[in-house]
């Protein structure tokens, strides 16, 4: 009995680098909370810990998530030197951190650089690697970080099928290939959306009957020169309505300062702007809008479950697998206020009515769980076979 | 246009500045407030003494940049219409502004309407 009271739980080290990860992590870290032979630690990092971007590791405190430590790496200057230097910071600390925590497994997310950087020292350790959202398109850097994870990492939790499909081309072996959903999803449609009349007094928005139309819109690495020219046909295609605007500020990308510079220039006064919004209350805009606009990738992931219109602009997000409520426009303010016009439509919104999201369920975070806490730590995880 | 902001040389900050620059500002100007600027004059929002004392009590130092406090969502009037009439309007209605930026199409900022404190 004393000796299987003394057997370590399985340690999982949760990277948490922006608010787009930590999406994914919350409703994995109940499920691991809830698990008997699992327990975790955090290492925060990068924008969490960025004044200008909303400090959102008090947001982590606040719900009381263990976090066993914090790496300040990211260097100002948000250009693609300080990206790639700041990435190196990171790499120089983990190994240690990972030892000092006595990580068992690493568990990252998506396609950012820190993700990238902690599969590489996980598999070096030889700590086994999970993926959450492999296999995803995105169309820059960020595309290609996220597979060179997949070729560190020992288990993949791809959200659909198409990104399951193309791990396997990857030469991945098929053991290690999980088709689980999207687990950001489970808190969404588990219900923690702040409501709209809360939502609208805590933001400021008149309750005045006009349509409410979100702008979230990150810079592209390749063309961050042009990330405040795109902002501004953004504005000024959003401008042509008679809507009640919210902005949600931008990431810690490159050309972020252009795309703030943009946004001030070109806003009008009534558009409500956040730097950085807890995520019941970003769930609760996408609940109350009627259409969201820009790059994020919850208008790909998280807006068919509420219904809500996207009109995505650009490359970021091109070539993911779209829902029904997916309008896809270029940079040109024309096309972007047409989209936008169209995704206001009565015809739009009926032919939502029956909208599937096609990332799933909302129980991915259990399933994910559950894979980690049955798969054996073993030379069979721990030495991959390429298949190709 | 230029010389009416000359006129208010504490009442604005660069957005590039920390708590230390907007207290020296509000130390100054003693309406409690500054607008900040970024360096085409475009205005970011409105720092009080108030979001200063806040940000403090959450951890920020005299060495914390502006932009982590500044209200980006504050009042501002256009300069196409009656600035002075509706400024009086906005002071009468709240008790805590001192100061409203007048901006013109562009967001740059071009007077400041001030409340009159010297008889108070």
């Amino acid at each position: 009995m004393a000796k299987k009271q003394a057997k370590k739980k399985l340690k999982i080290a949760i990277v948490a680098g922006s608010r787009g990860e930590w999406g994914y992590y919350q409703p994995i870290i109940r499920e691991i909370e809830k698990h008997p032979d699992l327990d975790y630690g955090i290492i925060v990092s990068n924008m969490h810990l960025l004044d200008r971007f909303g400090s959102s590791i008090d947001e982590i405190r606040r719900e009381g998530f263990k976090i066993d430590a914090v790496v300040h790496n990211t260097l100002d200057g948000y250009s693609r030197l300080t990206m790639a230097k700041s990435l190196s910071i990171f790499m120089l600390q983990l190994p240690e951190i990972l030892h000092g925590m006595q990580a068992d497994f690493v568990l990252v997310g998506g396609d950012r650089g820190e993700q990238l950087i902690a599969a590489i020292v996980g598999a070096h350790l030889y700590l086994p690697v999970g993926h959450i959202q492999s296999g995803e398109v995105s169309g820059n850097i960020d595309g290609v970080t996220r597979h060179a994870i997949t070729k560190f990492a020992h288990l993949h939790f791809a959200a659909n099928e198409d990104a399951a499909r193309r791990v396997k081309k990857m030469g991945e072996e098929p053991f290690r290939i999980h088709n689980v959903g999207a687990p950001q999803l489970d808190d969404l449609l588990g219900g923690k959306v702040t409501p709209k009349k809360e939502l609208f007094k805590k933001l400021g928005i008149p309750d005045n009957g006009k349509p409410l139309i979100v702008v979230a819109q990150h810079p592209v690495t390749e063309e961050f020169e042009r990330a405040g020219e795109q902002m501004k046909e953004t504005l000024e295609a959003v401008k042509q309505f008679d809507a009640n605007v919210v902005i949600v500020l931008n990431n810690s990308d490159a050309g972020s300062n252009l795309v703030t510079k943009a946004i001030h220039e070109h806003r009008t006064p009534s558009m409500r702007i956040f730097p950085n919004l807890a995520r019941e209350d970003y769930a609760g805009l996408m609940a109350s809008a009627d259409v969201l606009v820009g790059n994020s990738s919850s208008g790909i992931l998280e807006a068919p479950s509420f219904k809500l219109p996207a009109v995505n602009i650009g490359n970021r997000e091109r070539g993911r697998l779209q829902g029904k409520n997916v309008i896809n426009a270029g940079y040109v303010r024309k096309e972007i206020q047409n989209a936008i016009a169209k995704a206001l439509s009565k015809e739009f919104k009926r032919s939502l009515k029956n909208c599937v999201n096609p990332y799933g369920d909302g129980k991915s975070a259990k399933r994910i769980v559950d894979i980690i806490a049955k798969t054996p730590v073993s030379e069979t995880l721990l030495v991959k076979k390429i298949m190709y | 246009m230029k010389n009416k902001l000359s006129a208010y040389p504490n009442f604005f900050m660069s957005s590039d500045g920390t708590i230390a620059d907007a207290l020296t500002c509000i130390t100054e100007n003693k309406h409690g407030a500054v607008i900040v600027v970024d360096d085409r004059n475009i205005v970011y929002g409105i720092v009080a003494d108030g979001d200063v004392r806040r940000a403090m009590l959450k951890g920020a130092t005299m060495l914390t940049p502006i932009m982590k406090l500044v209200n980006t969502n504050s009042v501002v009037l256009p300069d196409t219409i009656n600035k002075e009439a509706e400024a009086e309007k906005i002071f009468g209605d709240h008790v805590g502004f001192n100061l409203v930026p007048v901006v013109a199409a562009d967001n740059t900022l071009v007077d400041i309407m001030i409340r009159n404190t010297s008889k108070a």
